[in-house]
């Protein structure tokens, strides 16, 4: 979620001042940029997020007082507190216990996700660990809650949140670090503790914002039926950092023992989608796999909460000979569009994407930079058009273009541009409809039209609108019969 | 469907204007169009009219186009347009519109008077007889005239008698006729022409069986 801060200031309405104000007003401007781009790439809270504010540790834990929301600190910031743990003659541990205000009411119908942010830790702790334990008092361990294992979601700027739901009654989570299983030394920072007092469910719990420009608030990485080798996603973030050209997450297994067991990525948008929405995925290969192989071997599935919506679709159904083209050369990136649909071939509303790799379908190793996403982000769907036919003797036509999200959203909110190629190319039009003359050779020819929200600068997919051009007969020669 | 509101609406296709017919007023003329597997023709007289006469003519009638014109005045030639366009197929475009002239020319009577139409049988036939043509205006708007006079007597021609007076020598059933001269030369140059009954001539008979009268025998007493 984007903060924006507007500096007020009070004027009085002298000839004097009118200077000051416009120097006022530049200045507002650019703190309102910089605190935009600041929040771009700063972690995703609701607005109404409650932070813990107070807190409790052990030895080894220095800066404890970054942690919590009180006295000079303000949540959400970048300030942390730092837990470490070592092995000296034998394991131990390090805790932090951040208590919230007041005690949370949760239950079992109604539980409450506590997020903790940390650090990336997901290079290997040595054999120690993280747990995370919450308790009914502020602080001690009377009162424990028996939580499930916590999830790990990766945010854009390269921290963690540790989300663990709670079904009764607590005040209070502690954060425990252990210490390797042999000689060493793990660490970790701990940001902050939050939840959402308004969650509505448990795997997204963010409240809805419509002027998101479509980027995910966390992501998550999972692997299944691998077992031997290196495997799994690194930097997990980059892929919903925003910037869709030099970041990127890496998809990687090395040193498999068997080739089968699927790689996954999941990304959490920030709450339901409108209908008729879309995703955008920015690809590339860092090795030399061949591109259709590769595309074969990825699907893509929307989710609406942890329900599956829409069929889960493959890759290469996504790609045409072009987009084949750019996969398949190394560290080329390829944008691809994925509009969940059902059988029917109906929008579906989704808050999720995952992005799987089938080691087993793909046949051969990932390697160390097998796939790469660059950036994910929801978009509006291609927007509706009707191909229209033209007679070559009057050699002018209309052709229109509307999507179905201007009921939800007005018809303000959207540019139209219209260009003579599916990808690229230089815009020939922009507006709902397009006035085309000169059609006098007859023959077929497309023309492409996408759309974009807003002034996000991403872009829908292109619809391509076919004007055909028919020759029209000759009124014939007479005859005067006497 | 469209594609015909399309062109209906944009009169600004292309239009030319095409051939030149002469027709009489009243009479019956018939336009044979060249190519006649044409899904359909829209044929329309006087587009521009109060009135238009608009006939649609389907593939199984080859489009022929069979229609007589009246003149508003009798005498008075008239020029008239016919524009034809062409489906070539159902849901298919609308040909350019082609815009044909129709001349239509008044009926012509030439009627011949007699000096005198009965001669007594004791004196020779001497008529002069005089040709005269119903006034029509109009013809020189297109250059079109009348042809010099031609005689019949009982059906022959007489030749080198071209002028609108006969001295008439001999009984029979005299007759003038006149044609029309379609131009060849300026704006209306015919394509074709179909000028039957354009002219009526109508006869005059001289007789000579006026009876002399007898004088009668006289007798003293």
């Amino acid at each position: 979620m984007k903060r924006i801060y507007f500096l007020a200031f009070v004027s009085t309405t002298t000839n004097t001042l009118y200077p000051i104000l416009y120097l006022m007003k530049f200045v507002r401007t650019i703190l309102v940029i910089v605190l935009n781009w600041i929040s771009l790439v700063a972690v995703s809270q609701p607005a109404n997020a409650v932070y813990a504010n107070a807190e409790t540790h052990s030895a080894n834990v220095t800066n404890q007082a970054n942690a919590i929301n009180a006295g000079a600190i303000v949540k959400p910031d970048n300030s942390f507190a730092t837990l470490t743990a070592s092995t000296v003659v034998g394991t131990t541990t390090t805790w932090i216990q951040l208590a919230f205000p007041a005690s949370v009411t949760a239950s079992a119908g109604t539980p409450k996700t506590v997020y903790v942010r940390t650090n990336d830790f997901s290079a290997a702790l040595l054999g120690g660990g993280i747990d995370i334990e919450a308790y009914t008092g502020a602080s001690g361990t009377s009162g424990a809650l028996s939580a499930p294992a916590y999830s790990t979601y990766a945010l854009s700027d390269g921290t963690m949140l540790l989300g663990v739901v709670l079904s009764s009654t607590f005040r209070s989570v502690r954060v425990t670090l252990r210490s390797p299983a042999a000689l060493g030394s793990n660490s970790l920072n701990v940001y902050h503790a939050f939840y959402g007092p308004t969650q509505t469910n448990n795997s997204n719990p963010y409240p809805f914002n419509a002027a998101d420009c479509g980027l995910p608030n966390v992501t998550q990485t999972a692997t299944s039926g691998l077992t031997v080798g290196s495997f799994g996603v690194s930097g997990a973030g980059n892929a919903i950092d925003g910037d869709p050209t030099n970041t990127k997450s890496t998809f990687y297994a090395t040193g498999l023992s068997v080739l089968s067991g699927t790689i996954s990525q999941t990304f959490y948008f920030n709450g339901v989608s409108n209908s008729a929405d879309a995703v955008r995925l920015v690809l590339s290969q860092g090795g030399s796999l061949v591109a259709l192989d590769l595309a074969k071997s990825i699907s893509v599935q929307g989710y609406s909460g942890d329900t599956p919506v829409g069929t889960s679709v493959l890759l290469n159904t996504l790609l045409d000979a072009d987009l084949l083209g750019l996969l398949g050369t190394s560290n080329t990136r390829a944008s691809v569009y994925f509009a969940p649909k059902n059988a029917s071939g109906v929008s579906v509303v989704f808050d999720k994407v995952t992005v799987s790799i089938d080691i087993g379908l793909l046949g051969v190793a990932l390697g160390a930079n097998g796939l790469n996403i660059h950036d994910i982000r929801r978009v509006p769907d291609m927007p509706a058009s009707s191909d229209i036919t033209v007679c070559n003797n009057i050699g002018s036509g209309i052709i229109t273009a509307l999507t179905s999200q201007e009921s939800i959203l007005g018809s303000s909110a959207f540019t139209y541009k219209w260009y003579s190629v599916l990808r690229n190319g230089v815009s020939l039009f922009t507006g709902k409809a397009y006035n085309l003359s000169g059609l006098t050779a007859p023959g077929q020819k497309s023309y492409y039209v996408e759309i974009e929200k807003g002034s996000c600068g991403v872009v829908s997919a292109r619809k391509e609108t076919k004007v055909t051009t028919i020759a029209a007969p000759i009124a014939p020669l007479l005859n005067l019969s006497p | 469907m469209s594609l015909c509101l399309a062109l209906i609406l944009s009169l600004s296709a292309f239009d030319s204007k095409a051939d030149i017919y002469y027709v009489i007023d009243g009479e019956s003329f018939t336009l044979t169009p060249s190519v006649n597997n044409l899904f359909q023709y829209l044929w329309v007289l006087d587009p521009a009219s109060g009135s238009p006469i608009s006939t649609t003519l389907d593939q199984a009638s080859g489009g022929v186009y069979t229609r007589a014109v009246t003149l508003a005045a009798p005498a008075v030639a008239e020029t008239h347009t016919l524009t034809l366009s062409v489906l070539g197929v159902v849901d298919g475009c609308l040909s350019d519109l082609v815009t044909h002239t129709i001349i239509v020319l008044p009926k012509i009577t030439v009627s011949v008077t007699a000096s005198k139409s009965n001669f007594c049988l004791n004196l020779p036939v001497d008529a002069s007889l005089t040709a005269s043509v119903t006034a029509v205006t109009g013809l020189g708007t297109y250059g079109v005239t009348l042809s010099p006079f031609v005689w019949s007597k009982d059906g022959s021609v007489i030749t080198g008698e071209t002028t609108s007076t006969l001295a008439v020598t001999t009984p029979g059933v005299y007759k003038a006729l006149v044609s029309y001269v379609l131009p060849t030369t300026g704006s209306y140059i015919p394509t074709g022409s179909k000028l039957t009954n354009a002219i009526n001539g109508l006869t005059t008979t001289i007789l000579h069986n006026l009876p002399v009268a007898t004088v009668p025998s006289i007798s003293i007493n």
